[in-house]
């Protein structure tokens, strides 16, 4: 019996296996459910459903889209997060032409200005720093409510990410078509779909993208009167806006990639894939690492003190012996690590979507944030300790 | 005739989606039953993968993928399935005693080696089941096996590897127990 070979029996039970027929209730279930249920819009679609390779070729999804699928979902979470802690107060417009890093960015446009470029002067606006989700730490997002849902936002992108989108604009909005702006930064065009217009503007050593999305109450749908000429109109607005007060000076905290490796991610986290795998993206604020896996995305990110404290005022849990004092806040199922180390702080996001096929737990957050906890700089030093920086 | 139904069903034509899952349904309900050995639940986990097909149709770029793509879909949905119980449930295997099968006629023991089997299977861990599965049942090698699961090759071996480890060694054992229950876990 110790011989035995398990391979033919399992080929003989399993391919004599007849197949069975699947009772009529669940064929109807299915065919009331898919009749009933919306689609997804595709980013969110792209955002849900991780790549998948077959036979050597891409057959589900994009590994590019899933990442501004992931930025988009992360911006229309900041709208909430920004909503609720706006209260539906007005903030008061810009005070300075200020570079758009860190809270900053919301100095970007004034109320005023995001009502006139939406043609509404009456329209209801709030705007949130976004502090509910992933920190909000790297954009401002603008939502009209009144009449329709609609949504403005401007979010730090990376130069890298800009030549991306340029070259494959279908990668970032499938639908979408190319037309360039003149005379917006050093570089700037915009993408428009019949639901969405996209614009993406490049300045100095700095990117930064600027969304429109009108939303009906079925999903992202353009509201009446709404036409991709005028999608379009609206982005090229804020962009203008954008483009003249933005800076293009390079990131004041370094590349904040520099801070880990893929063996401390693989080390920490779940990941599956090989470290080449493992791609690292610098934004002026933060650094997005992504694999292969469906979960396997990472960011940490630069935190001014005044961020540090604002989001420990609004609660959280406190983690001990990390750095010089560090706690979870959890807004929305979406747990974020925030790490202080004398004046210098980080923030850690991992996934937390409830069905990806593989979650996050709190205790791979902590993990990765005892390595960052370990290198944050001194006070008052760049962030990096060892790396160069280029203030 | 199904890559004509797929693109339709892409482009938001519900008739084509229900005539895919008319071709897919059934296969799709043997694979989830021999990854939960559940019925009630194999149904639940077919339902959901097709809802998530239908929901976000628009990232299958190749339609002919589409066989591959529902079988990952399923598998996952299993999985969650898995989890989702795996914590709650113990439920009692009657095994039956190794001495009772030698005694049965040469003639009834591939019958006995497949109530064996059946019953070895249905107490792997769910991810080996699902590789035996997907590479036995459904007949993928072992790469696009991988594929199918989301999972890289050297894991799919490694599980394929230990599920029939284990299912060798269960038919290695001494003969001659007594009649016993054997407490598992759900899958």
């Amino acid at each position: 019996m110790n011989e035995i070979r398990i391979e033919p029996l399992l080929e003989r039970l399993l391919t004599d296996a007849p197949t069975q027929r699947a009772p009529e209730s669940l064929r109807a279930d299915i065919a009331r459910a898919t009749g009933h249920v919306r689609r997804r819009p595709p980013w969110l679609a792209y955002l849900k459903e991780p790549p998948m390779r077959f036979r050597s070729r891409l057959v589900v999804g994009s590994p590019r889209i899933r990442i501004a699928a992931v930025v988009v979902a992360v911006a229309v979470l900041l709208t909430l997060g920004g909503a609720a802690l706006a209260a539906s107060s007005l903030v008061p417009g810009p005070t300075s032409a200020a570079p758009p890093y860190l809270t900053n960015f919301c100095d970007l446009a004034s109320l005023d200005e995001v009502r006139g470029i939406l043609g509404d002067d009456a329209a209801t606006v709030v705007h949130g720093e976004g502090r509910s989700l992933h920190t909000g730490l790297d954009a401002c997002v603008w939502r009209a409510e009144v009449p329709d849902e609609r949504v403005l936002g401007v979010q730090d992108w990376a130069p890298s990410m800009y030549d991306m989108a340029k070259s494959q604009p279908g990668a970032f909005n499938p639908d979408g078509t190319l037309t360039p702006v003149a005379g917006l930064g050093d570089d700037a065009f915009v993408v428009t779909s019949p639901a969405e217009a996209d614009l993406y503007v490049k300045k100095g050593a700095r990117a930064a993208w600027v969304f429109y999305r009108p939303s009906k109450a079925d999903f992202y749908r353009p509201g009446p009167g709404e036409n991709a000429a005028q999608l379009q109109q609206i982005a090229t607005q804020m962009g203008t806006l954008v483009a003249e007060r933005m800076s293009g000076a390079p990131s004041a905290v370094g590349d904040l990639c520099q801070l880990l490796t893929p063996d401390d991610i693989r080390a920490a986290l779940p990941w599956t894939g090989p470290n080449d795998a493992i791609g690292a993206t610098s934004f002026a604020t933060h650094c997005d690492w992504l694999g292969l896996g469906a979960t396997d995305y990472l960011s940490v990110y630069d935190v001014p003190m005044a961020d540090f404290d604002a989001s420990k005022s609004l609660g959280g849990t406190s983690v001990p012996g990390m750095g010089d004092e560090a706690f979870v806040l959890t807004v929305d199922n979406q747990p974020t690590l925030y790490i202080r180390k004398g004046d210098r702080a980080a923030a850690i996001s991992t996934p937390h979507l409830s069905d990806m096929v593989q979650e996050y737990s709190p205790d791979d957050e902590l993990k990765i944030g005892a390595v960052v906890a370990e290198r944050l700089a001194a006070p008052s030093q760049p962030i990096l300790s060892s790396a160069s920086t280029t203030p | 005739m199904q890559r004509e139904l797929v693109i339709r069903a892409k482009q938001g034509d519900h008739d084509a989606f229900t005539r895919l899952v008319d071709g897919s349904v059934d296969r799709l309900y043997t694979v989830a039953n021999l990854i939960l050995r559940d019925s009630d639940r194999a149904q639940d986990a077919v339902q959901e993968a097709l809802v998530s097909a239908w929901k976000d149709l628009a990232v299958l770029r190749e339609p002919d993928a589409w066989d591959a793509w529902l079988y990952r879909l399923t598998v996952w949905a299993c999985y969650r399935h898995a989890r989702r119980d795996r914590r709650r449930a113990i439920v009692e295997l009657n095994a039956l005693p190794d001495a009772e099968i030698d005694q049965i006629a040469d003639f009834a023991l591939p019958l006995a080696e497949r109530d064996r089997l059946e019953r070895e299977l249905a107490r792997l861990p769910v991810e080996q089941r699902a590789v035996i599965v997907t590479h036995f049942y459904l007949g993928f090698p072992i790469s696009e096996t991988a594929e199918i699961l989301g999972v890289p090759l050297g894991t799919t071996k490694s599980r394929l590897n230990r599920g029939l480890g284990t299912l060798r060694g269960a038919f290695a054992a001494d003969s001659g127990a007594s009649p016993h229950v054997v407490q598992a876990e759900a899958p």
